[in-house]
Parts: structure tokens; C-alpha cells; sequence
């Protein structure tokens, strides 16, 4: 039995409704913004946006909906979820804390009927009489909002218009009214229905427009005095007054299809449209007042204001700001300018905020090679598509840079100041020194007459008696901090050079070669101490003082060459306390005593760029628990630094590191910039508690965040990447993407700049090429009965696109063939074949076709900065994904699994197949098992047999499962996703009695995910193997969603398992859910067939909530939990206890 | 009409929202997501939505029995004049 950890790593981002209104206070102006499951509550302020709360539910909303409620002064939030489950929530505020109260909540599911093609629509009536719902073809739900009544009832009208497009309320009607946009076999109509709540049905038709646009699919109902309603078409707008309709068909709208609205005036003159394009309009009613001083609509007018994000939904803000909330690209704040900029916008975008969604492919990286993934997703579409970076680690915000190349070491000074602060900083380059004064923001050179500044300084540093200290290759020197003057200086008694040292603020160790010195620091003096001679030379050492409060060290820690061992030395006679040999031919490079959390550490950093760990007696100076780990590849410096009166230790390599210590465990984190060699912490005036980082050519001073999260970088493609794959050899990824062409005069021509047409070679076949002139269907090549596409018509191009991994450079587009759409990509190496390929399979799409007949893979290698198309093989259908098998291909084709070989000729020969599938989407390997996803037969494992070259069909599940996503976890036990947002995990039962048994696999587990999973990958975001972590999970599986968020798998063991059910029902009891929606019933297993409740999944989600509970609640959550404690026994489980357990939960992602 | 008059007077609930507005690139966090709401208090749900479990088909059936009931078609005790279509079996 297999038990797994499911928690979100990155939540969603996608925006699927946002509302303006007073929702916190009657005088605050709100943003609500809906992201899957989740709600943003934002105030708006002379700041811009403040956030306020974020509210998870227990469903993924359909429809969010503000009202003013009858006789109130602020605003209710009306929700309803994907299912069924219906809420009215109010905001209760007090000034210090914030309050989400359910005030009516219920499920409005029907038994039978069948769900509206157009998805549910959801409507208010103006004046907050009713609710009205559109869930099922044929039937319209009212809910009355009856104050007195405890029970709301909704009830259901009859509803003879089947295909409803849109519903409204008209405003401004003695009843309800609705307005609705329907299709029959005539065509698109529209129809008002009034409803009498004590009849329970529609009782009359006030009027109607039959014949309206045929693609119209927007109504907007105009606020009184005008009342009636706009309708929004695909080439015309049109405005009724229950009268007559007045017409305009604007050239500017034609070019996409309109999909939102926002109102801006109250009085409801003037309407914010946005269409799939990513343009944003402006409506304007022209009104002419009558005689009798009623106003009528004379004329409409649409403007084209500027580009956005493609938009899903658009509110207004405030004084021109405009929230534009995007499913497929970053969402933004925007604000509309009177005057035009030089590019004819009247829009400027304000801020962007992120987003991954769709993320519809994705891979594991590990760029550095050092345990720790990155995951690089195809996100957005259209002109929103990118590539995001997505990597976990500490976050250094730049504040200033300096180009300054070569340096050797960096320390930060206070000269001549009574401040704390910082004001200086020495950079040590070979052969010389110089000195910046930092004075606010402006840096420029200084000297301070003591220093030597023809020689590479080795340490410098404030010490006692406000004296500076000055180490090089000659001489260690003291300085004085006021009058910058020579003090003392020191030279060590052999003509040797110094080549290693260490200071404190009243201590000094030096080595020449093998020779070591103590110095201790005194008033204008520097007195020897003690020395010794070691066996070996001496290649790093630390003086650091490790006791609580002192400012003397008791211990010096040695790092020596030739025998490649770490000791620690007595001061001041420099006695061997213990001698540790770390083992390997690397040196050590730096080492560093260090108290984390009352714990003292030695650091051992190599040459190698792994680290070496011990627990260091502070009395004794014994060395005890010996551990590694891996930071880098090259030679790693470590140094100290304080955030948050707190001790770090940053690791300088090709890695940088923050080392942490968090319940009395190591921690080792990221840290986003590419490459460190030096660091020093600076606090001055302009920078404080700052840190400056050198590089190979700069140096660089900002601020580290204080904990550690996901960064995103975004490499905008400006078109949709479909399927990505990382090839390691030629550090290069392979993408698929689609972009749109528009048909014109000239041809074919892409509707903008994108990656593939700005890449720095490409390849266009010639067949394309030769169409651009053609005007009607005459090319052979596009098969027959194709004509070219008609004028103004966009046209999908597919093409490959060879990224650079470092630059993210598009290197190469490879174009296919008109009518060709890339399907699937991987990298591998095929046979004996040592060469590096992509595979990419193209399918033919025929319009007329129901599936795809044909299609080819196609064998590309990159070399040399060239493409090189090896080779080609017709296949016959539709290849939906492919995977390395054996040094062969593995393809899945419309229904079929088949394994090409690749032969000495470099061609591609069919082995075998295998033919049990409605549609073979999905395919997972692993040894010589094969896992297949079907679109809905679920999951089935193949086994592929050597010797017979065939597959055996091994087991299958046979419930009918749509699937989005397969993944193997381990040998036996096989994840799924399908798309009703659920999760489940089958298990192969070799064990069994008789092969019909065996034949089937066991559903072991299921959850409800919330979220459509588009893939899987295994691997994880957090560096592995670190060896320390109390919470015993295995193996680590992430998956990226259609709302953009990423959350991971993993397996637990039974009792583990056990141990946080408990704690999941615990909280589950604790902790109210906003909607009243039990969690149980929101992680059933759900779909239109069947609802189990969830099994064998951990809610990691639920559980990490507990660290954000009161004190007061962990203890109500603590009080009667049992854990296994040391030695197997149970025990009461402390609030500690479990903050530790959640604690480290957290750091699997 | 231009463009600049049609977005001349958009609506402002207060006119000193957004002045402040700047983005500092430098800012440590752009935007911070907003802390997350985790209720632990229990506030009695007002109301409780509940959805009628009669099919329309019963309803309507229902509403047309009353109907039916009130006017009935055929009075039993009416006789009738139309020969009925049942003749007896003689034989």
C-alpha cells in the first residue's frame, strides 16, 4: 500500500474573474481577484494595490459575483464553484482584524440534467432581489435573497431556449428580468424573460430581437435611466432599448473576438472591452435628450485605446486604473492616458503580476548539475507565450553594481567614523589594493595612508582599540581608525611570504608555508603569542570566536594540504586538539568555525566545491558527526554575515549558498545569481544591512531575502510554446510552438515578431516559400480540396526552436510544412549511435479528417551551431508523445504504442505495436515497462519482451478515466490525472492468485486535486541528499497545472502516513472552511460518474496551514495527537513536535 | 469625437488613489501576496441555500392536477350525448 504527500508549490495565477466594489468597508475601495481556488482581496490606495488577504476555497470558482445587498452600505461577494456549492460572503472588519463570514452557503447540484455546454453563468439583480443561475440545458435556478427566511430557496424555471450563451438582469424592472443570448436552428437570438417569484416560472416575454449577430456571445445591460442592454457580436455591437436596436459594425473589433467587458461609469456610458488579441477598446453610448428630458442612445462608438494582456477579465479601478486579470499571460494594472504615447496607446502598464498559467509542458533541469532542479515550463499563449525559469533559493535584490574586474577579496571598513555604519570598502586585486569611500550612494576612490596599496591584501578588518588591521603577502599592519596612521607592523621571522590568514577583532593566525603565528592585538601593537610548524603547508584557516558573547577565540581551525585534513589547534600555544582527514586529493580551500542556534559548527569547504560538516565543542574543541555535502563545482569560500540578528554563512563558489540553521538542522539554500567569489557584508548609510558580492568583473551590493522561494524568470517567445525538451549535450533546449500568420496580400505573413521569426537562423519549407505568391488553392502540397487560407484568415505555423540554455536565446527555427502541427519533442541518443538528437513528431491536420491519418517524425541533431535534419519516417496518424525506450523510439499514434528501432543506415524501422487504445495520449517508461495514458480508458502497463520483440500487456485499470497526465513513481505503483481535477494512484498487483487478477490494477489511492494537470515530471525544486531531515519521504514528483501552479508528490510510509491523517483531521476541525464546504467533500474523488472519498493522500496543503495557526489553536490541534517517538513507542505529540514535523515538511519544495 | 474626450472624466471614488504610484525596481518585494486567511472561529451561517428536489416535470404535473382538479374535463355524473366508441360485445 502506497501512500503519498500532495502539497502545492507555487499556487495558481491565473486570473479567471476579478470585481471592483466596496467589499472590507463601506468606504474601501476593493479588488477581488479570483485565481482558481483561491481569492485575492486587494485594497486600493494612493500606493497602488494593497494587498490584504488571500482566502483559499474548498472548490475552484465558476462564477464570483459583488452585490450590494438591500439596505446595506457595503458590498457581498456571491461565489459558486464548479460544484454546485453556492456562497454569500460578507467582510466583518474591526480595524485590526479582518473577518470572512459565511452568511448563506449551500449546494445547488441537481440530480439529473445535463451541464450547459457554455459553462455556468451566474447573475445578480440589480436591485438584490434574486439570484439567478444557469447550470443545466433547460433550466434557470432562481435563489431568492429573502432576509427573514433561514432557508433560501432555490427553485427551478423551465427554460424553453436550450443554448444560452449569456444571461443578464435587465435594470431599471418592476420584476426581475432576465435577458438572454440563445441559438436555435435560426440562429442567435435575443430574449427577455420576466420571472414571477410566486409562480415560480417566467410569466411574460417583454421583448425580444430575434436574428441578432450569429456569433454573438456578450450581453451588457445598461444601468437606468437608459436601461436595456448592449450586445456584443463578432463584427457588430448592438444597443436595444426594449424598442428598437441601434447597429454599429466598427472595422477595429473584426480582427479577434471580444471577451470581456468592464462598466466605467455608473451610469453606464462608457464600457471597457477586450478581446483574445489582447486589445483594449473603448464603448461610448452617444445620448441625445428628448424633449421630456429622457436621454436616447443616438450612436455607439468604439475606439481602440491600446494593447494588453490578453484578457480574461477587466475591472476599473479608480482615476484611470484598470486591473486586467489574464488566464494566458502576466496580469496587469494599467492606466489610461488621455493622450496618445508615440506608439498610439493610450494605455500604460503600471505593474505586471505573474503568471505560469497555462503551463503546458515543462522539464527538469539541473543547469549546474549540483542536485538541485529547475523546472522550465511552456507557459501562456499567443502573444503571452514564454518560457519560465522557475528555481527555489534565497533572492538577492540588486541596489547598485560596479564594473570592476579581478578581485581577490573585499572587506567592508568603518574609517575615521562614529557611526556604526560602514563607509568603506578595500578591494584586493593581485599585486594591489585600493579603497572606495562609500559616502550615501556615491562610491569613488580613497586612499587610507596606512595601507599599503602595491600588494594583495589578505584580510582587512576594524579591530580593538578602533584600530584597523591590515594583512599582505609582507607584513601584517596595524592602523589607526581615526588618523589612518601606521601603528605597527609585523613581518614574519622568515623570509617567507604570508599565505594564509585569519583575524578577529583581537586575534590574528597567519601561516607562511607550514609555519603558523598568533598574534594578539593590542593598543598601537601586535605581539606574537605562539607558533608552530604543522607537517604539511597550511591552506586556509579561522580564528572565529564560537562562544556565546566573547570576542577571543580559544581555537584556531587549520586546513592543510598533502594530507587533505581539517584540525583544530589550541591558542595560544597552537596544541593539536583533533586532527579530522577529510579523505580525496582535494584540498581544503576555507574554513570557518561558526554558532547556529547555540550549536557550534567547522565548515570545510574544498577545492571541489563540497563541503564538509562537524559538530565543534565549544570546550573541547573536539570534532564530532562528520557530514558532506555538495555546494558547487569550484573552489568554495565561506564567509559570515548577519540578516536579521541571526548568523549566515554564505558560501562564495559557482553556486552561491546561504547556510542556515533551522530547527537545529543545516540548511542549505540557493541563492539566485549566478556566480560569487567574494563576499563582505555592508552596512553603510545608502546600503544597510546589505551585502557586496564580487564576480569575475563586478561587484554588486543588494539585499537577501530572508527566507527562501520561488524565483521566475520569464523569456518571453511572444508565441505558444507547446513542448519542450532539454538536451544536456548541446546545452540547448528543443521547443515546440505555434505562432499565427494572417493571410494578406502578399501571403502568409506572422501577425508579429516572435521568437521564431526573430531567431538567428531559421529554416522555412520551400513549399511555404512558393505559397506566399499564390492567391487561391493551387498548391499540391497542401493536399487536396486546401485552398490557401482566405484573405485576413489567421493560420497556425508550428516550428522547432532550438534555445541556447545559458542566453535563452532562440538559436534556430525550424518551420514545418503548412497544415503541419508539432505534436511532440524529446531529446535521445538512438543505438549504437553516439550522437545527441531531437525527435519531433509533426501530424498533418486535416480539417475534414476526424483524426489525423498522417504525420512523420521527424530526426534533427544540432552541431556546431547547425541543424541538421538526419533523418524522416512517415507515420500514420497523430504522434501524441514520445520517450526514449532502449535506444529506440517509443511513439504513441492516434490509438497505437509503437517502437521504431534505429538502424546502421540511420533510418527509422517499426518493430513492434501495440493496439488497445481509444486514443494513446500519454506514454511513461521505466526499464522495460511501458505506462500508456488513454484520452478515456485510463492507464495501461505494457511490458516490452526482449526477446520476442512485442509488448504484453500486462495490467490495466479499468475505469473509465480521462486522462490529462501519467507517471510512474516506482515499480509497481503508477500516478494518473484526469479531467475532473483528480488525482489517483494505481497499483500492479504481481502477487496475485490468477491473471484476471493480475491483469487489473487496484486503484490504491485518489484526491481531488482542484486543478487540471497538464504534466508530470519527477524531481524536485530543493537541493537532495542532504542527509538531514526528520521526515522520511521518498521520491518527489511535481505537476504543473492549467491555472499555472506547481505542486509536487511524494511517498510517505504507512505509520507517517497515519500520524498526519490525524493531524489532517485535526485541522480539517479547526480550522473553518470560508463557504462551509467540508474538506473531506472538497478532496473526494469526483467526477460526473462517481464520488469516493479521498484515499491515501495527505492534504500538504491543509497540513502546512498549521503553521499559520494561533498558539492557542496549534494546542487544540496538538491535544490528543500521537506520535512515534525514539524507540517506537507511541507518545503525546507536543505543539514543538509539531511545528518541527510541518517545519520540514515545508522544505520538500 | 477623439479619443482623448472619450476618456476625459473617468470616474475617481478618491482622487488621491494611485498618486503615490511608483514601482521600485529596487523594492524587496514588488508586490507581496497578501497574508492568508485561516479562519478558526465558527460564525453560524445565517442562511442555508437549499435547492428544491422536485423534478419541473412533477411541478408542472402538479400544478396542472390542480388545475385538473378545479375544472374537471368530465363530470361523471353528466351523462354523456356522444355514442360511446365501447360497444359491448353482444355475443
Amino acid at each position: 500500500m502506497a501512500h503519498h504527500y500532495i502539497v502545492t508549490a507555487h499556487k495558481p495565477t491565473a486570473v479567471t474573474s476579478c470585481v471592483t466594489g466596496n467589499f472590507t468597508s463601506a468606504s474601501d475601495l476593493n479588488l477581488i481577484v479570483v485565481k482558481d481556488t483561491r481569492l485575492e482581496i486587494y485594497l486600493v490606495t494612493p500606493e497602488g494595490l494593497r494587498p490584504i488577504k488571500e482566502i483559499g476555497l474548498f472548490g475552484k470558482v465558476a462564477v464570483m459575483k459583488l452585490f450590494r445587498p438591500q439596505n446595506e452600505v457595503k458590498d457581498s461577494l456571491f461565489i459558486i464553484t464548479v460544484r454546485y456549492n453556492a456562497m454569500i460572503l460578507e467582510c466583518s472588519n474591526d480595524g485590526d482584524n479582518l473577518d470572512i463570514i459565511t452568511k448563506a452557503h449551500g449546494n445547488v447540484a441537481d440530480k439529473i440534467g445535463k451541464p450547459s455546454e457554455t459553462g455556468i453563468l451566474a447573475i445578480i439583480d440589480p436591485k438584490a432581489r434574486v439570484i439567478g443561475l444557469r447550470l443545466y440545458d433547460g433550466l434557470f435556478k432562481i435563489i431568492p435573497l429573502d432576509k427573514d427566511n433561514y432557508e433560501l430557496k432555490a427553485s427551478n424555471f423551465r427554460m424553453e431556449d436550450l443554448n444560452v450563451y449569456d444571461v443578464e438582469f435587465l435594470h431599471g424592472c418592476a420584476n426581475p428580468t432576465l435577458i438572454l443570448l440563445h441559438q436555435d436552428v435560426n440562429g442567435r437570438h435575443v430574449k427577455t424573460h420576466e420571472i414571477s417569484l410566486r409562480e415560480k416560472q417566467f410569466v411574460k416575454i417583454p421583448w425580444r430581437q430575434d436574428n441578432v449577430e450569429t456569433d454573438a456571445s456578450i450581453i451588457i445591460p445598461v444601468p437606468t435611466p437608459l436601461g436595456g442592454a448592449i450586445i456584443i457580436g463578432q463584427e457588430s455591437i448592438m444597443y436595444h432599448d426594449s424598442i428598437t436596436g441601434t447597429v454599429v459594425d466598427p472595422p477595429v473589433i473584426k480582427q479577434s473576438t471580444i471577451t470581456c467587458y468592464a462598466k466605467v461609469d455608473p451610469g453606464g456610458l462608457r464600457y471597457l472591452l477586450g478581446d483574445m488579441a489582447g486589445h483594449l477598446f473603448m464603448l461610448f453610448l452617444e445620448v441625445e435628450t428628448r424633449g421630456d428630458g429622457t436621454g436616447v442612445v443616438k450612436d455607439l462608438k468604439v475606439e481602440l485605446l491600446g494593447e494588453i494582456a490578453i484578457p480574461e477579465c477587466i475591472t476599473y479601478l479608480d482615476n484611470g486604473v484598470l486591473f486586467i486579470g489574464s488566464r494566458l499571460g502576466d496580469s496587469q494594472l494599467v492606466k489610461l492616458n488621455t493622450k496618445a504615447d508615440e506608439n498610439g496607446s493610450y494605455v500604460t502598464v503600471m505593474e505586471s503580476f505573474t503568471n505560469l498559467a497555462p503551463i503546458v509542458d515543462m522539464c527538469m533541469v539541473d543547469l549546474e548539475r549540483q542536485g538541485q532542479g529547475q523546472l522550465v515550463t511552456c507557459s501562456g499563449a499567443f502573444k503571452e507565450g514564454t518560457l519560465r525559469i522557475i528555481r527555489n533559493g534565497i533572492g538577492i535584490q540588486e541596489h547598485a553594481s560596479i564594473d570592476l574586474p579581478g578581485i581577490k577579496g573585499m572587506w567592508a571598513l568603518q574609517v575615521a567614523s562614529d557611526g556604526k555604519q560602514d563607509n568603506t570598502l578595500v578591494l584586493s586585486f593581485v599585486g594591489q589594493t585600493r579603497v572606495l569611500s562609500l559616502n550615501g550612494e556615491e562610491v569613488e576612490e580613497t586612499e587610507i595612508s596606512g595601507f599599503t596599496a602595491d600588494q594583495q591584501t589578505f584580510y582587512c578588518g576594524n579591530v580593538i582599540h578602533e584600530q584597523i588591521v591590515q594583512v599582505t603577502p609582507v607584513s601584517a599592519r596595524l592602523i589607526c581608525g581615526r588618523s589612518k596612521t601606521l601603528l605597527a607592523e609585523w613581518k614574519p621571522p622568515t623570509e617567507k611570504n604570508i599565505s594564509v590568514v585569519a583575524c578577529n577583532t583581537s586575534q590574528l593566525v597567519m601561516s607562511t608555508g607550514s609555519a603558523i603565528y598568533y598574534l594578539e592585538i593590542h593598543p598601537r601593537e601586535l605581539i606574537l603569542k605562539g607558533s608552530t610548524s604543522l607537517e604539511f603547508e597550511v591552506s586556509c584557516l579561522d580564528i572565529t570566536p564560537i562562544k556565546n558573547g566573547s570576542t577571543t577565540s580559544e581555537f584556531v581551525a587549520v586546513g592543510l594540504w598533502t594530507d587533505i585534513s581539517a584540525r583544530i589547534l589550541r591558542i595560544p600555544d597552537l596544541s593539536e586538539v583533533i586532527k579530522e582527514h577529510l579523505g580525496g586529493e582535494i584540498i581544503p580551500r576555507s574554513v570557518l568555525m561558526t554558532c547556529f542556534e547555540g550549536h557550534s559548527y567547522l565548515l570545510c569547504a574544498l577545492g571541489d566545491g563540497s563541503m564538509f560538516y562537524f559538530l565543534l565543542n565549544k570546550e573541547s574543541g573536539i570534532l564530532t558527526e562528520k557530514k558532506k555535502v555538495t555546494l558547487g563545482t569550484q573552489p568554495t569560500i565561506l564567509k559570515t554575515f548577519r540578516s536579521l540578528s541571526t548568523v549566515n554563512v554564505f558560501a562564495c563558489s559557482d553556486r552561491p549558498t546561504v547556510i542556515y540553521s533551522s530547527n537545529h538542522k543545516l540548511v542549505f539554500s540557493n541563492v539566485n545569481i549566478k556566480e560569487v567569489n567574494h563576499m563582505c557584508s555592508l552596512n553603510s548609510e545608502a546600503y544597510p544591512d546589505s551585502l557586496a558580492l564580487a564576480t569575475d568583473s563586478s561587484v554588486t551590493i543588494g539585499t537577501i531575502d530572508e527566507i527562501q522561494k520561488l524565483h521566475i524568470r520569464t523569456v518571453p517567445l511572444y508565441e505558444s510554446p507547446k513542448r519542450i525538451a532539454y538536451q544536456e549535450q548541446t546545452q540547448t533546449f528543443g521547443v515546440l510552438t505555434t505562432r499565427l500568420d494572417i493571410q494578406d496580400s502578399t501571403g502568409l505573413n506572422p501577425s508579429r515578431p516572435s521568437a521564431s521569426t526573430m531567431a538567428q537562423q531559421s529554416f522555412i519549407p520551400s513549399s511555404v516559400a512558393s505559397l506566399a505568391g499564390v492567391k487561391s488553392g493551387t498548391s499540391g502540397l497542401l493536399g487536396t480540396g486546401n485552398s490557401a487560407p482566405e484573405y485576413g484568415q489567421e493560420v497556425e505555423v508550428h516550428n522547432l526552436l532550438i534555445i541556447d540554455q545559458h542566453t535563452f536565446e532562440v538559436l534556430y527555427s525550424y518551420q514545418l510544412m503548412p497544415q503541419e502541427y508539432g505534436m511532440s519533442i524529446m531529446s535521445c541518443q538512438l543505438g549504437n549511435d553516439p550522437s545527441t538528437y531531437f525527435v519531433i513528431a509533426a501530424t498533418t491536420v486535416n480539417p475534414e479528417e476526424n483524426q489525423p491519418k498522417q504525420g512523420r517524425l521527424l530526426i534533427f541533431q544540432w552541431h556546431d551551431n547547425k541543424l541538421t535534419h538526419v533523418s524522416e519516417k512517415e507515420i500514420k496518424g497523430a504522434c501524441y508523445s514520445l520517450c526514449e525506450f532502449n535506444g529506440k523510439i517509443l511513439a504513441t499514434i492516434n490509438s497505437t504504442v509503437r517502437l521504431f528501432e534505429w538502424t546502421a543506415e540511420k533510418e527509422l524501422r517499426l518493430e513492434c505495436s501495440h493496439f488497445n487504445n481509444v486514443q494513446a495520449l500519454h506514454l511513461k517508461t521505466k526499464g522495460d515497462f511501458i505506462l500508456v495514458g488513454d484520452i478515456m480508458r485510463s492507464m495501461t502497463l505494457l511490458q516490452y519482451k526482449t526477446m520476442e520483440g512485442s509488448f504484453d500487456e500486462i495490467a490495466r485499470d479499468f475505469n473509465p478515466n480521462w486522462m490529462t497526465a501519467i507517471e510512474i513513481l516506482d515499480d509497481d505503483v503508477f500516478l494518473g490525472a484526469e479531467n475532473s481535477y483528480n488525482m489517483f494512484v494505481c497499483q500492479k498487483d504481481s502477487a496475485a492468485t490468477n491473471d484476471e487478477e493480475r491483469q487489473q490494477m487496484q486503484e490504491i489511492g485518489h484526491f481531488h486535486v482542484g486543478e487540471m494537470i497538464n504534466v508530470f515530471r519527477h524531481g524536485s525544486l530543493v537541493m537532495q541528499n542532504l542527509g538531514e531531515t526528520s521526515t522520511p519521504t521518498s521520491g518527489c514528483v511535481l505537476f504543473g497545472t492549467v491555472g499555472g501552479s506547481i505542486g509536487l508528490i511524494t511517498q510517505i510510509p504507512a505509520q507517517f502516513y497515519e500520524f498526519l491523517l490525524d493531524l489532517q483531521n485535526k485541522l480539517a476541525n479547526v480550522i473553518k472552511s470560508v463557504g462551509k464546504i467540508e474538506h473531506s467533500y472538497w478532496r473526494a474523488f469526483h467526477t460526473d460518474m462517481k464520488m469516493e472519498q479521498s484515499e491515501g493522500f495527505i492534504d500538504g496543503d491543509l497540513i502546512e496551514s498549521f503553521l499559520d495557526l494561533s498558539q492557542e489553536k496549534m494546542k487544540e490541534v496538538a491535544e490528543g495527537l500521537q506520535m512515534v517517538g525514539e524507540g517506537g513507542m507511541k507518545q503525546e505529540c507536543t505543539v514543538d513536535d509539531l511545528v518541527k514535523i510541518v517545519e520540514d515538511l515545508t522544505r520538500i519544495h | 469625437m477623439s479619443v482623448a474626450e472619450f476618456l476625459k472624466g473617468l470616474p475617481s471614488y478618491d482622487e488621491n488613489n494611485f498618486t503615490k504610484f511608483h514601482v521600485d525596481n529596487n523594492s524587496r518585494s514588488p508586490l507581496k501576496r497578501p497574508s492568508v486567511y485561516i479562519p478558526t472561529k465558527d460564525y453560524p451561517s445565517a442562511q442555508v441555500i437549499v435547492t428544491e428536489k422536485t423534478t419541473i416535470l412533477l411541478k408542472y404535473m402538479q400544478q396542472h392536477w390542480d388545475k385538473k382538479q378545479t375544472t374537471p374535463k368530465r363530470d361523471p355524473l353528466v351523462e354523456n350525448d356522444e355514442p360511446s366508441r365501447k360497444r359491448p360485445k353482444l355475443e
